[in-house]
């Protein structure tokens, strides 16, 4: 084998030349495998989707199964091995009706507004992050907790509505920033901010949950759209943040600041030249946060109860007192997946279209 | 419009990489930048642009000064290196982009952008995308997009850097005559000599972030400043002898050259351009040497002689040829001859004049 090797190394420098890794991951054209490598290819491929789609196709037929047919032991095929029933259809759009519908009307649009609001916000966030160096001082942090705390505490004392010990305190906090900030040294980077965001997301959410269903148990807020879109927003904001600085940090500078000369504030660059150029990486991590928000069952399960149900709860619901109801539940998959597989479709274009960066170099 | 920089300054960090930079632009004028490779032209520009603070100094535009002012008020283009092309944009928005901003209405910029446009010959490509031009058509786009809104001043760095040498000259050619049509102020950047030669009104030679001369280029190159102008501008380079100057003659090795009205001087470097020489029979000339190297480039030859321990280029007619090692005679056609003080570079002149 060795010494075959070794002759025929000359003939295939090509090969030698690309890294494993390169073999791997950027595959020759499937056009040009030699017929046994083809069909190897297209045997792994079939295998692996029959792999992927087979839970999907067990959901469909699960959600015309009888109950019988689930308890007597897995069977497969529709019409051969059991006689399909559109009952569990049927009980959960006519009989639950109005129960179904609602949470998923609820889930659309917390999802939806969860997700536009956390990308909108969260990609100024990762843009500001990437473009505009920030030094913060430390001391000045610390001055305006101080003061701020300070005021507060005395107008309470001296009887006065806090609101106005609030403004007292931020006025008396720029003052005292100015005069602070130029005696201490120490200061916070944009690295440093960044790291504070991400770090919002190195302990699940979950540990904040009972604070959060507190603080929206006082303001009056629980079971309603406001506080999971809120919520949502902000347990995803630090994902966005994280994806859209990496594709900000791609866009040449010089784009814009040729924008600026020509007289460009920087919101117009922001909207008119970055937007559209990391719109590859703003269609995928839109596509994330929303299967995140769209999925999400813990925080929901906390903050709402009836009015703003989600699906991920009424999935679970089915799981009931009479042992799981797998038809019915297979019905609400089912309808479920379906928003997320219609937005996949309408954002891969701009995903697989990869960036336009790079192909403008002279 | 008249641009003045005042004694500017730039540090990143500990490093100044522009110091003390004073230089007049007049009205209408192409100023050239030149000097290698980091020693500044860059940061200069951009201070002017605004893209870059100032540590010091001021910044005028006409009577204005626009130091601390932003950018975008400052009604400056500018031609980045990369073009800075929006990829998603088509040429014709690419150019247009400057007037929509200025909410110019529709008909009245697809107007003004098919007459920029025609003016670098670009009508035909209005709706193709950057990545679908050729370099010299996207650098002709940078340009449109920078004529259109007729600014006071425009800036350029090194736009014609990434195009074949071809293109470049043809793209020269262009440039001036546009620059010379529209009448704008403007500041080019380049490391280019030949470029700078051949666009510049006048050139300022900038070395480690200090201007070394500011003359036309003719002067630059007939009576350059120092050491480093002299040896920077011409091709092939100035040669250059280690001597001293004394009684009214320059003597090195293997060369004496009279230079009346010259002080004494113990350590002189003497520069004469290969063009201002001649090969001449041994022991004629002022030069003695023998021939190291003969290069035909096409329409001249270059005869590269060993004078002492130094190399010395001479320019030749193309039938010009001869052993190698030979020794030759190098006599002066005229008396285009430099001194400069050794170890500051400062040129030597004449005490009488
Ligand atoms: N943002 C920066 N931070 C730190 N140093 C910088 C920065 N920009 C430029 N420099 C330094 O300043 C010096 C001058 O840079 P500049 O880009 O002005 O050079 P240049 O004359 O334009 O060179 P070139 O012909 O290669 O473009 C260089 O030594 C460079 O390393
Ligand atoms: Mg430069």
């Amino acid at each position: 084998m060795s010494a075959k090797s070794t002759t025929s190394s000359p003939a295939q420098p090509a090969k030698s030349q690309r890294t494993l890794f390169q073999r791997i991951f950027e595959p020759k054209d499937i056009k040009s495998l030699s017929p046994a490598r083809l069909v190897m290819t297209y045997s792994i491929l079939i295998f692996w989707s029959f792999v992927v789609l087979f839970p999907l196709y067990w959901l469909l037929v699960t959600s015309f199964k009888l109950p019988i047919h689930v308890s007597d032991g897995p069977v497969y095929l529709p019409f051969i091995d059991f006689e399909p029933s559109s009952h569990a259809w049927s009980y959960i759009f006519f009989d639950l009706g109005n129960d179904t519908f609602r949470p998923y009307m609820n889930s659309l649009i917390i999802a939806f507004a969860s997700t536009v609001l956390a990308v909108l916000f969260g990609s100024m966030a990762a843009y500001a992050l990437t473009r505009i160096t920030y030094r913060p001082k430390i001391m000045s942090i610390v001055a305006f907790i101080v003061i701020l705390a300070a005021v507060v505490v005395a107008t309470i004392a001296a009887g006065i509505p806090w609101q106005i010990g609030l403004a007292v305190g931020a006025a008396l906090f720029v003052l005292f920033l100015l005069n602070l900030a130029k005696h201490f040294k120490r200061a916070l980077g944009n690295n440093d901010i960044l790291f504070w965001i991400i770090s919002q997301r190195i302990l699940p959410p979950v540990v904040a949950v009972l604070p959060i269903y507190v603080m929206f148990q006082q303001v009056g807020l629980l079971d309603t759209h406001f506080a999971l879109i809120v919520v949502y927003m902000a347990v995803n904001l630090p994902i966005v943040v994280w994806l859209m600085r990496d594709f900000f940090a791609t866009i040449p500078i010089d784009l814009e600041e040729s924008a600026e000369l020509d007289g460009a504030s920087r919101f117009r660059i922001f909207l008119t030249i970055v937007m559209p150029l990391a719109k590859p990486g703003l269609a995928a991590t839109f596509l994330l946060v929303l299967i995140l928000s769209w999925n999400e069952y813990l925080l929901a399960l906390f903050l709402s109860t009836a009015d703003a149900q989600t699906m991920p709860l009424l999935v679970a619901a089915q799981n009931a007192t009479r042992g799981p109801q797998w038809w019915y539940m297979s019905v609400l998959i089912m309808i479920m997946i379906l928003p997320v597989i219609a937005m996949t479709g309408l954002l891969q274009r701009f995903i697989t279209r990869g960036l336009l960066i790079g192909a403008v170099k002279g | 419009m008249q641009v003045s920089l005042r004694d500017i300054r730039k540090s990143f960090g500990a490093i100044e990489v522009v110091k003390g930079l004073d230089l007049d632009v007049a009205d209408g004028e192409f100023l050239v930048l030149l000097g290698p490779s980091g020693c500044g032209k860059t940061t200069a520009l951009r201070m002017i642009a605004g893209l870059e603070t100032a540590s010091a100094g001021r910044i005028y535009l006409g009577e204005q000064d626009v130091t601390d002012v932003l950018p975008k008020y400052r009604d400056i283009a500018m031609v980045f290196q990369s073009y800075a092309l929006y990829p998603h944009m088509t040429v014709e928005d690419n150019i247009g982009y400057p007037l929509y901003l200025r909410k110019v209405d529709k008909t009245e910029r697809a107007r003004a952008i098919r007459e920029v446009a025609g003016k670098v010959d670009l009508l035909d490509y209005l709706d193709r995308y950057p990545r679908q031009l050729s370099g010299g058509q996207r650098q002709r786009v940078a340009l449109a997009r920078a004529m259109i809104r007729r600014p006071s001043l425009f800036l350029m760095d090194e736009p014609l850097s990434n195009l074949d040498a071809k293109l470049r000259g043809h793209m020269r050619t262009e440039l001036k005559h546009l620059q010379n049509e529209l009448g704008v102020t403007t500041v080019y950047v380049t490391h280019d000599q030949i470029e700078a030669m051949t666009l510049a009104h006048r050139v300022a030679i900038m070395k480690a972030g200090e201007l070394q001369q500011l003359a036309p280029p003719r002067e630059i190159y007939n009576d350059p400043a120092n050491l480093f102008v002299a040896g920077f501008i011409g091709s092939p380079p100035m040669n250059f002898m280690n001597g001293e100057i004394s009684s009214g003659a320059f003597r090195a090795d293997g060369a004496e050259l009279t230079c009346p009205g010259f002080g004494d001087h113990a350590n002189v470097v003497a520069g004469v351009r290969a063009e201002d020489l001649r090969i001449v029979e041994a022991n004629a000339g002022e030069l003695q040497g023998t021939t190291y190297a003969i290069e035909l480039t096409g329409n001249e030859t270059l005869v590269t002689c060993q004078v002492g321990d130094s190399l010395v280029i001479v320019k030749m007619d193309k039938d010009y040829d001869e052993k190698i090692g030979t020794a030759v005679g190098i006599s002066l056609t005229n008396q285009q001859v430099f001194f400069f003080d050794a170890e500051s570079g400062v040129r030597l002149r004449p005490l009488d004049s």
